[in-house]
C-alpha cells in the first residue's frame, strides 16, 4: 500500500516540479556525456589531452557538490510544499518512520528516472561532444553508439552520491518532525531577517559599498595576485547577501511610503508581492546569484580564451613554419611529407640573422616596461636585434598576399606587431638614419600585418628589420625558416604526423625551455635538440593549448549545470506559492480588474524575480570577465594582440547572449507554468 | 431617503443553477425570484447546502446562472461578457467574506486603497478617501499594519472599508461575521448597520447566524434551493426580531445558535 502511494506521488510530482526534473534530466545527461570522454578510445588518442579526464573529474566533484546542495534544497522545499498531506499521514496513524519510507522510495523512483533517461540523453550527447573535441584536432569523426559500462558506473556513483546525502537528510527532517508543525506550516509567517529600519538602510549602502570595493580590488589589483583574487571574491560574496537581504526591506522604505507613486499604474500589487517574495527569499536569491554570477564569468572566460585562441591562429599567417637551426639548408626534403597531408601552395626559405645590436630590442622593452611587465624575452636567440633580407621580406608579403610595398635599397624597414607600432614610429622619428655593415640607410617605414611574430621562433619576435640583402654579409645567421602556404590550412593532429615521416624533425613547443649559456645566466631555449629541425604554424597545436582546450570544455560544462539548477531553483521557487496567487488573482477580479490585467501584473512581477538575481551578476561578472580576459592576454603574450578592448567588450556580449539564451528558456517555461497554473 | 428606498436596484428572476453531469445533477437553486430596493439591508440564511451562498455567488458574477435573470439597476447580469464583467463588477458590487480575503503583502491602507488604484484614481483622492472610511470604521491606528499584524475584527473591518470605498451599488456579504469573535462580530454588524441608516448603502449579506441576520431589515429563508420564507423586521425591536427569526430557523430544523 505504502509503496503504491510513493509510485502515485511520484507521478504527481513529476507533473508539479516538470522543470526541476528536466533540470536533473540535463544534468546527468552531461555527466555522462563528460564521463565518457574519460573513457572514450577516441579521446585518448587525442595528442596532449592526458589532462582531460582528470579535469573531468575536478569539475564533476565540484558538480557533485553543487547538485548535491541543490537537491538537498529542492527536497526540503518539496516537504514543505506538501506540509499537509503528510500531516494527514500523521493523524491517520503512520509512523514517522514509514512516512520517511514512502518519501524515500518517491525520490528513489523520481532519481532512478531521471537517471535513465539522463543517461540516455547523455549517450547522445556524448557522441556530440566527441565529434565537437575530434573536430577541433581535425580528426574524422565517426558515429557509434557504444553504451560504456564505467561510463554508466560512474554517473550511477555520482548521481547516488548527490541523491543519497539529500534523502539522508529529509528522512532526518522527517522523523524529527511534529504534527503541529506540519498542520500549522502554512500559517508561519515569512520571517524577516532585518526589522531595524535604518539597519537595514545601512546595510544595503555599506553591501553597496563593499561589492564596489570588490570590483575595484579585481580590476585594478592592488595586492599581490592571490590576495586580489581572495579577497575580491569573498567582498563581492559578501555584497551579494548583504544586496539580497536589505533590499526588500530598502525598497519597502524608499518606496512603500510614496504613495503617489506605488498607487499608480497598478504598482501596488506587484511591488509589494515583489518584496514580500524577496523577503522571503533573499538567501536563496543570494545564492542563486553567485551561481549565475559564477556561471557567466565561466561563459565570459572560456569565450575569451576561445578569441584568444583563434587569435593566435590568426596572428600565425603561415600555415606551416619549419626551422633549422643555423645555416641555411634545403627544405625541399619536406615538401613530398607536406603535400602528403595537403598540397603546397607556396613556400619559401629564408634565414633570419641577427648581430651584437640590441637597439630594436630596447625599444620593445622599453614599450614593455610602460606596459607594467618588467621582464624581457627569456629566449637566448631573441636578445639582441634580429633582421630579414629585403628580398625575402617582399616574396613573403607577396607570398601572403598583402599590399605590394615598393622597398628602396638605401632604407631599412621595420614589421612589428601593431602594439608596437607606435614605440617605434616614436623612436625612428628622431633616429631615422642608421648603419647596417657600414651602410648608412635611412628609415623607409612599419609595416603591421599579421608575420608570425607574436611567439618566439617566427620572424623575429614582436618586430623585424628588413635590411637590404647586402646589409646582412656581416650578420649572423640565428635560424633558417621554410614557410609554407597549403591549399588548405593544416590541422593541429596533421601537424603532428610530420614528424612520424622525418627522424629530425618535431613539434615545435615554445614553453619546454632549457638553459642557454650564450648569452648567461637566466636565459633559455625552446631549440632543444640542436641537429633537428622544428615545425610550427597556424594549426600546430601545443601541449598548453590541448589543456586550454580541456579548461574550456570542463568550464562551459560548469557554467551549463550552474546555471540551468539555478533557473530550475528560482522558477520552482517562484511558482511555488501558486495558493496564494490564485486567491490574490481572485480578489482582484472581485475588485473589478479583467483578467488580462491580472495576468499582465502576474508576468510584470515573474519578470522581476527573474531579472533581480541576474542583475548584480551580469555587473560582478563583466568586471570578473574582463579581469580574466586581460590577465589571459598578458600570460600569453608579452603584448596586447588586439588594438583596443573591444574584443572583451564582444566576449562579454556573446557570454551574456548565450547565458540569457538559457535563462529565457527557463523564464519562458515558468511563464507558461503560471499561465496553466492560474 | 424614502424615495430612494421605493427605487428597484436589483431583481432576481426565476433563477435556477444545476451542478453536476449528465449522470448526476444537483439543482443547488430552483426558481428563486425576489427584489431589493435601494438602501435595504437583507439577509439570506439557511441551512447550510441550502443553496445561500450558490444565490450570493450567482448575483456577484461570481458565478453564473443556468437559467433565470438577474437585473441590477436595469442591467442583465446574466447576459454581460466576460470582458465587461471586470468594469462592472468595480462600478457596482463590494465585497466581504468570512476569510476577509486580504492581500496579506498589503498593508491595511494598501489593501483598502487598492479597489482605487484599479480605478486609477489620483494619490491624493485615495488617501482621502482611505483616511475618511478608516475613521468611521475605527481603523485609523492599524492603517500601516499588515493583515496577520491585527485582530480578526480589525481585518474585517478593512474588508468592509474596502468593499465600501468605491462606493458600490450593492454591498455583498458572505458570512461576514463567520471567522469573528462575538465583539468584533458586533462592532463590525453596528458599522454595516449605521452605513445603511447614515448612507443608504444597500447591503445583501448571507449569514447562518440569527444574530447577525437581526441586523436586517429583511430576510430569505432558503431551503433546498427554494426561497421557503421571508420575514420583515418593520417596527419590531432587534429582540423582537431576532426571536421571530429564531422562530423561522426552529421550523427549518436547520443551524441554532449554540
Amino acid at each position: 500500500m505504502l509503496k503504491k502511494l510513493s509510485w502515485r506521488n511520484a507521478k504527481r510530482q513529476f507533473k508539479d516540479y516538470m522543470l526541476y526534473l528536466i533540470t536533473l534530466i540535463c544534468s546527468v545527461s552531461f555527466m555522462f556525456a563528460f564521463n565518457s570522454l574519460v573513457f572514450s578510445d577516441n579521446v585518448k588518442s587525442l595528442p596532449n589531452l592526458g589532462i582531460l579526464p582528470y579535469i573531468i573529474i575536478a569539475t564533476s566533484v565540484l558538480i557533485i557538490f553543487i547538485l548535491g546542495w541543490i537537491v538537498n534544497y529542492m527536497t526540503n522545499y518539496m516537504l514543505k510544499k506538501r506540509s499537509k498531506e503528510l500531516s494527514i499521514y500523521m493523524v491517520s496513524g503512520i509512523s514517522n518512520k514509514s512516512i520517511s519510507n514512502i518519501l524515500f522510495y518517491e525520490n528513489i523512483i523520481i532519481g532512478g528516472m531521471a537517471l535513465g533517461v539522463g543517461a540516455l540523453f547523455g549517450l547522445l550527447l556524448s557522441q556530440l561532444l566527441e565529434a565537437v573535441l575530434l573536430n577541433v584536432y581535425g580528426q574524422t569523426f565517426l558515429l557509434a553508439f557504444k553504451f560504456s559500462l564505467p561510463t554508466l558506473g560512474l554517473t550511477v556513483a555520482y548521481f547516488a552520491g548527490i541523491f543519497l546525502f539529500a534523502l539522508a537528510r529529509n528522512a532526518k527532517r522527517i522523523r524529527k518532525v511534529k504534527l503541529y508543525d506540519l498542520l500549522y506550516y502554512d500559517k508561519q509567517n515569512e520571517s524577516n531577517l532585518l526589522k531595524n529600519q535604518v539597519f537595514t538602510s545601512a546595510l544595503f549602502i555599506l553591501s553597496l559599498l563593499v561589492g564596489a570595493a570588490g570590483i575595484l580590488i579585481m580590476v585594478y589589483r592592488p595586492f599581490q595576485y592571490g590576495y586580489n583574487a581572495f579577497m575580491g571574491i569573498i567582498m563581492l560574496v559578501l555584497f551579494l547577501f548583504g544586496f539580497f537581504i536589505s533590499i526588500p526591506s530598502f525598497l519597502t522604505k524608499h518606496f512603500g511610503n510614496k504613495n503617489a507613486w506605488k498607487y499608480k499604474s497598478n504598482r501596488l500589487v506587484v511591488f509589494r508581492g515583489f518584496t514580500s517574495k524577496i523577503r522571503s527569499m533573499s538567501i536563496v536569491i543570494g545564492v542563486l546569484s553567485i551561481l549565475f554570477m559564477l556561471a557567466m564569468t565561466f561563459f565570459g572566460t572560456g569565450i575569451a580564451a576561445s578569441i584568444l585562441s583563434s587569435r593566435s591562429m590568426e596572428l600565425n599567417a603561415f600555415d606551416l613554419l619549419v626551422l633549422h637551426q643555423g645555416e641555411m639548408k634545403d627544405f625541399a626534403s619536406y615538401n613530398d611529407g607536406i603535400n602528403e597531408v595537403t598540397p603546397i601552395q607556396s613556400s619559401h626559405q629564408y634565414c633570419i640573422f641577427t648581430n651584437s645590436d640590441d637597439t630594436f630590442r630596447s625599444v620593445r622593452d622599453k614599450a614593455l616596461l610602460d606596459l607594467g611587465r618588467n621582464e624581457t624575452s627569456f629566449y637566448a636567440e631573441f636578445q639582441n636585434d634580429t633582421y630579414m633580407r629585403q628580398s625575402d621580406y617582399v616574396y613573403l608579403r607577396k607570398m601572403l598576399g598583402y599590399e605590394p610595398v615598393i622597398i628602396d635599397e638605401n632604407s631599412f624597414y621595420v614589421h612589428c606587431i601593431p602594439a608596437l607600432e607606435k614605440d617605434y614610429t616614436n623612436y625612428l622619428a628622431q633616429n631615422d638614419t642608421t648603419t647596417f655593415g657600414g651602410q648608412q640607410l635611412a628609415f623607409g617605414g612599419i609595416y603591421t600585418e599579421p608575420f608570425n611574430q607574436n611567439d618566439a621562433y617566427g620572424n623575429g619576435l614582436d618586430y623585424i628589420v628588413v635590411v637590404p640583402d647586402n646589409s646582412t654579409s656581416d650578420m649572423q645567421a640565428l635560424y633558417c625558416l621554410y614557410a609554407v602556404i597549403t591549399q588548405s590550412p593544416l590541422s593541429g593532429a596533421e601537424i603532428q604526423t610530420l614528424p612520424l615521416q622525418y627522424e629530425k624533425l618535431a613539434v615545435l613547443d615554445r614553453y619546454t625551455v632549457i638553459s642557454s649559456s650564450d648569452y648567461g645566466n637566466g636565459f633559455g631555449t625552446a631549440l632543444i635538440q640542436s641537429d633537428v629541425d622544428y615545425i610550427s604554424g597556424k594549426g600546430a597545436m601545443h601541449k598548453e593549448q590541448s589543456t586550454l582546450y580541456s579548461f574550456l570544455l570542463c568550464l562551459f560544462y560548469l557554467a551549463f549545470i550552474l546555471e540551468i539548477t539555478g533557473a530550475a531553483i528560482l522558477a520552482t521557487q517562484v511558482l511555488g506559492d501558486y495558493d496564494k496567487k490564485r486567491q490574490q488573482n481572485k480578489i482582484l477580479s472581485q475588485l473589478g480588474m479583467s483578467e488580462k490585467q491580472i495576468m499582465k501584473l502576474g508576468t510584470r512581477q515573474l519578470l522581476m524575480l527573474f531579472v533581480l538575481p541576474i542583475l548584480p551578476a551580469v555587473v560582478i561578472s563583466i568586471s570578473l570577465i574582463r579581469s580574466a580576459a586581460n590577465t589571459m592576454q598578458l600570460n600569453a603574450y608579452s603584448f596586447p594582440v588586439f588594438a583596443n578592448n573591444l574584443w572583451i567588450v564582444q566576449t562579454i556580449g556573446i557570454s551574456i547572449v548565450f547565458f540569457s539564451l538559457l535563462y529565457c528558456l527557463y523564464y519562458t517555461a515558468a511563464r507558461i507554468s503560471y499561465k496553466k497554473q492560474l | 431617503m424614502m424615495n430612494m428606498k421605493n427605487e428597484l436596484l436589483l431583481q432576481v428572476d426565476h433563477i435556477e443553477k444545476y451542478y453536476g453531469n449528465q449522470g448526476i445533477v444537483t439543482k443547488a437553486l430552483n426558481q428563486v425570484s425576489f427584489s431589493v430596493r435601494k438602501g435595504e439591508y437583507i439577509s439570506i440564511m439557511g441551512a447550510s447546502g441550502s443553496g445561500k451562498t450558490t444565490l450570493l455567488n450567482c448575483v456577484s458574477t461570481i458565478d453564473t446562472v443556468s437559467s433565470g435573470h438577474i437585473i441590477l439597476d436595469g442591467m442583465d447580469i446574466t447576459a454581460i461578457n466576460e470582458d465587461e464583467m471586470a468594469a462592472f463588477r468595480r462600478e457596482n458590487l463590494g465585497f466581504v467574506f468570512q476569510d476577509f480575503n486580504l492581500l496579506d503583502t498589503l498593508t491595511l491602507e494598501e489593501n483598502i486603497a487598492l479597489p482605487l488604484t484599479v480605478n486609477e484614481l489620483s494619490a491624493n483622492d485615495i488617501d482621502k478617501r482611505v483616511n475618511d472610511i478608516s475613521t468611521k470604521l475605527q481603523i485609523t491606528d492599524a492603517l500601516k499594519k499588515f493583515p496577520f499584524q491585527v485582530s480578526g475584527g480589525q481585518k474585517q473591518r478593512c474588508a468592509f472599508a474596502r468593499a465600501i470605498i468605491c462606493g458600490p451599488k450593492l454591498i455583498i456579504a458572505d458570512e461576514p461575521t463567520g471567522s469573528l469573535d462575538s465583539k468584533s462580530a458586533y462592532t463590525l454588524l453596528e458599522v454595516m448597520a449605521k452605513l445603511n441608516e447614515e448612507l443608504g448603502a444597500t447591503i445583501l449579506m448571507v449569514t447562518h447566524d440569527a444574530f447577525s441576520a437581526s441586523y436586517a431589515n429583511r430576510i430569505l429563508f432558503l431551503q433546498d434551493g427554494k426561497i421557503f420564507n421571508e420575514i420583515l423586521k418593520g417596527e419590531k425591536s432587534r429582540n423582537d426580531f431576532y426571536h421571530e427569526i429564531l422562530d423561522v430557523l426552529s421550523l427549518l430544523g436547520g443551524d441554532r445558535p449554540c
